[in-house]
């Protein structure tokens, strides 16, 4: 097997509250192959969106840094890779698409001056290719009359219009590894499944690997290969993503799928309320504290995950879990 | 899910004219009575400097009538001054003078302030404080000691002046680009820029910069008011050009008359407060039309 084209190895990212640093993300590793989706799931403020950021180096610093481990992107390793050098993989070779449409995009340049912009930064391309490159790109994504859009401004178009036009700009420079966070968060259901097929479209076309971030176990389902479910900064949950919703192993994950209402169920059947994973992600103040972080909240938490935290063990085809549960099951 | 073929989702309706920042505001600004009146008085007056002087050939440095001759008693309407000369020429050709310096000095004003500013705000922490420090030492001295201080040391020439007046004044300017700085650097649009591998001489110039602009244009603009003003003062001080005929430094000549002849004085005023009258006027109108908070305000 040739080698992944990213590769985050033990990667751990601090953040300094007050006087003392404290670890957000800790001990992640995981493999990204070329024109793979991944899709990493898990809820609000357990590390998806800074892990993103780390990839591209745009961890806040100060008050963040990514304080260990390596991301090596063909090779490279980014985490210690100068502005310089980051800056040319940006937009190039790994780009972003975030999940806020309607504050991402400059609003004192036209749509077509941004998109032309990336192109010229990284291909030096003359002005007048680079805005027939954005025209050509604004038709890709789908947008009608490119021609007469690209003068437009961002105030002038619609949020799905305007994440189309954020694609547009991550991917005019064909890069290899695309970060989706949240992509879909601030639109319309009916515009989340176009802007999804329209990933799925390019994807096909310009081959990239992409990495979406979510905490919609549904889109996980139709867009990915496979799936990393993170809690509390660390990976708890990994496989191809047939196996991990048939049979989820975590109680966090299978926590996680129970939560999605089901059209099939009649109403009464519907627990009611929905389900709910009772409690909240521990404040990043709270991690490092013996025991599995997930522990307090979990329905089959043991006297042996209070103090003691589980490692994340194989379980055949790909898939790792992180629970002491699998060893239970095991002897 | 629906499956909606994005390119043919629906036949689209026809996109919304492209309206360009710039014109907007000029459409705003057009509706305002008093800044249009404003910019009409400016451009008079700096049509009237730049071609004034070769319409009305009279030579505004040399003695033509009596001295201290009223308006209206002579050829020359406006009178003439403590030496004989004609006002009126001295009114035409020191237009020239005092809006060059005015302009000059708002120009360093401007590009010392945003520098710094730009810099305090988008790098913060000790390049910030470092920063701020100057200015706030800047801005304890007081303006018209130092420039005084600056114009004696230098020498009284039109670059020294105008220098000296950049030179007190761009420490506001400074510190209003440094909180649009502070403000939009968090903005998801700089982050997403950060994301496609802007580096940050980008980021200040290209993405912030023209972000923070609106507010910045209207200070340049009432700058070259005030600055027109600190010229005014030191010429009345005595600190002029002696080699240049300006509106300050004909107020300044003729004060020790001002009681037999008021005149001498009343016109190169008149002539300051038109023009930073009109300056204001234009910088309250761009105010207006530029920040969209204030449009309903009329």
């Amino acid at each position: 097997m040739s080698a992944p084209l990213l590769s985050v190895r033990d990667l751990e990212i601090s953040f300094r509250l007050g006087t003392e640093e404290t670890a957000v993300v800790r001990d992640l590793s995981f493999d990204l192959g070329e024109g793979e989706t991944l899709g990493i799931v898990g809820e609000s403020g357990c590390g998806k969106s800074i892990t993103a950021l780390s990839l591209l180096g745009l961890v806040p610093n100060p008050p963040g840094r990514v304080s260990a481990g390596q991301i090596l992107f063909q090779g490279q390793d980014l985490v210690g890779a100068s502005e310089e050098q980051l800056n040319r993989i940006r937009g190039n070779e790994i780009s972003m698409v975030f999940q806020e449409p309607m504050t991402s995009l400059n609003p004192v340049y036209t749509v077509g001056e941004q998109i032309a912009e990336t192109a010229r930064v990284h291909f030096g391309s003359s002005r007048a290719e680079a805005w027939d490159r954005a025209i050509e790109m604004l038709k890709l994504v789908g947008i009608p009359s490119p021609e007469q859009r690209a003068h437009n401004f961002p105030h002038q178009l619609s949020g799905g219009m305007r994440q189309r036009v954020m694609i547009a700009i991550a991917l005019v420079c064909e890069p290899k590894i695309l970060i989706a966070d949240e992509p879909t968060t601030a639109l319309d259901v009916t515009v989340q499944a176009q802007i999804f097929d329209l990933f799925r479209e390019l994807q096909d076309k310009i081959g990239a690997a992409i990495i979406l971030i979510t905490h919609d176990i549904g889109v996980v389902a139709q867009m990915t290969n496979r799936v990393m479910v993170m809690y509390a900064g660390r990976k708890i949950e990994e496989g191809p993503v047939s196996g991990f919703i048939r049979d989820p192993r975590h109680p966090y994950t299978r926590g996680l799928i129970s939560c999605i209402p089901r059209l099939s169920m009649s109403p009464s059947d519907m627990p009611d309320p929905l389900f709910e994973i009772p409690g909240v992600v521990p404040a990043p103040r709270e991690l490092g504290a013996p025991g599995c972080a997930f522990a307090p909240r979990c329905p089959h938490a043991m006297q042996r995950c209070r103090v003691q935290d589980p490692a994340l063990s194989r379980i055949g085809e790909g898939r790792a879990v992180a629970c002491w549960l699998e060893e239970e099951v095991a002897a | 899910m629906t499956l909606v073929e994005p390119s043919r989702a629906r036949t689209a309706p026809p996109p919304p004219k492209a309206v360009s920042p710039g014109r907007q505001v000029w459409q705003m600004f057009r509706s305002n009575h008093s800044a249009m009146a404003g910019l009409f008085i400016l451009l008079a007056i700096i049509l009237i400097s730049l071609v004034g002087p070769s319409l009305y050939t009279v030579n505004p440095r040399e003695m033509v009538w009596m001295p201290l001759t009223p308006p209206g008693q002579s050829e020359y309407v406006l009178g003439t001054d403590y030496l004989g000369r004609d006002l009126l020429a001295g009114l035409i050709n020191g237009g020239r003078v005092t809006i060059t310096i005015g302009v000059f000095a708002a120009v360093l004003t401007v590009l010392i302030g945003v520098t710094v500013g730009a810099m305090a705000g988008f790098f913060g922490g000790r390049v910030d404080n470092l920063l701020m420090r100057v200015t706030e030492f800047f801005q304890v001295l007081p303006n018209l000691l130092f420039a005084m201080v600056v114009v004696m040391l230098f020498g009284p020439t039109l670059v020294n002046i105008s220098v000296a007046i950049g030179i007190v004044s761009w420490t506001s300017t400074a510190r209003l680009t440094r909180a649009e700085f502070l403000r939009i650097r968090e903005m998801d649009y700089v982050k997403a820029e950060r994301s496609i591998g802007a580096g940050n001489a980008r980021l200040i110039w290209k993405v912030i910069l023209p972000n923070a602009a609106p507010p910045l244009i209207v200070v340049a603009a009432l700058s070259i008011g005030s600055a027109i003003l600190f010229e005014a003062g030191l010429s009345f001080l005595g600190l002029s050009d002696p080699n240049a005929m300006s509106w300050g430094r004909m107020i300044g000549d003729n004060r020790p008359y001002i009681l037999d002849s008021s005149w001498g004085v009343t016109f190169p005023g008149l002539a300051i407060f038109l023009t930073v009258l009109a300056i204001s006027l234009v910088g309250d109108g761009l105010n207006d039309a530029i920040n969209p908070k204030l449009r309903q305000r009329q």
